[in-house]
């Protein structure tokens, strides 16, 4: 009964890159935001390279969000598999 | 006025305000954007989610494959943004080069207009003077 288990490490190595993925995209953001474009010195080239920045960091920032909610998805799923195999073995146990 | 702009006395404005060295900078950090946004990928793309099976399984793995193509498409705007900081550095040091020789020619100039008006001054009243050289 000890070996019904069904924790997979599969799914906890999805939660940990989701995490890490979306962890490791929260400095790109911010850095992203603190870039100053007037350094070009052109006023339609900094604006321009303002608008982008902006634009890719609210990317970046949508996608690190995604990959946050995904390790969340992982984590229920874990979650819902453990308490599966715990129902399982104490059923087994019962059983016994 | 831009924040970057130098000082040029004689021609009254720089025609190519900029730091040059600040953009070479702003390309490197918008490289390192790419470079990390590369790395996440590898991380994602690394994580093999074959042996789960299931109809949550199946919707990790659909979840899992829109990441790809959306942090390449990051990647590469950084690397875009990166390739014309670089070369608009480039072009800058270029600009910066011409306008500051056109304000040493532009001081010379004057110089020498201020030294032909003073020369003028000291001429005997009624002395003809050639105006060309004024």
């Amino acid at each position: 009964v000890a070996d019904l288990r069904i924790t997979d490490p599969a799914l906890t190595a999805a939660q940990a890159t989701f995490r890490t993925a979306s962890d490791r995209l929260a400095p790109v953001v911010r850095a992203l935001q603190g870039l100053d474009a007037e350094v070009v010195g052109a006023g339609p080239l900094a604006g321009k390279l303002q608008d982008a920045q902006e634009l890719l960091g609210a990317e970046f920032g949508i996608v690190g969000q995604a990959l946050a909610e995904l390790a969340g998805h992982a984590s229920q799923v874990n979650a819902a598999l453990t308490q599966a195999d715990q129902q399982l073995s104490r059923a087994a146990g019962a059983a016994r | 006025l831009n924040a970057y702009a130098r000082s040029l006395p004689t021609l009254e404005f720089d025609p190519a305000p900029g730091d040059a060295g600040l953009t070479r900078n702003l390309a490197r950090r918008h490289f390192e954007v790419a470079q990390e946004a590369r790395q996440v990928l590898t991380l994602v793309e690394r994580l093999d989610l074959s042996a789960l099976q299931g109809r949550a399984a199946d919707a990790l793995r659909t979840v899992q494959g829109t990441f790809p193509p959306a942090l390449r498409n990051t990647a590469s705007a950084a690397e875009t943004l990166q390739a014309a900081a670089s070369s608009w550095a480039n072009q800058l040091s270029g600009f910066q080069a011409e306008a500051d020789a056109l304000e040493r020619k532009a001081t010379a100039a004057t110089a020498d207009h201020q030294a032909l008006q003073a020369q003028q001054a000291m001429l005997p009243p009624g002395s003809v003077v050639l105006t060309d050289d004024l």
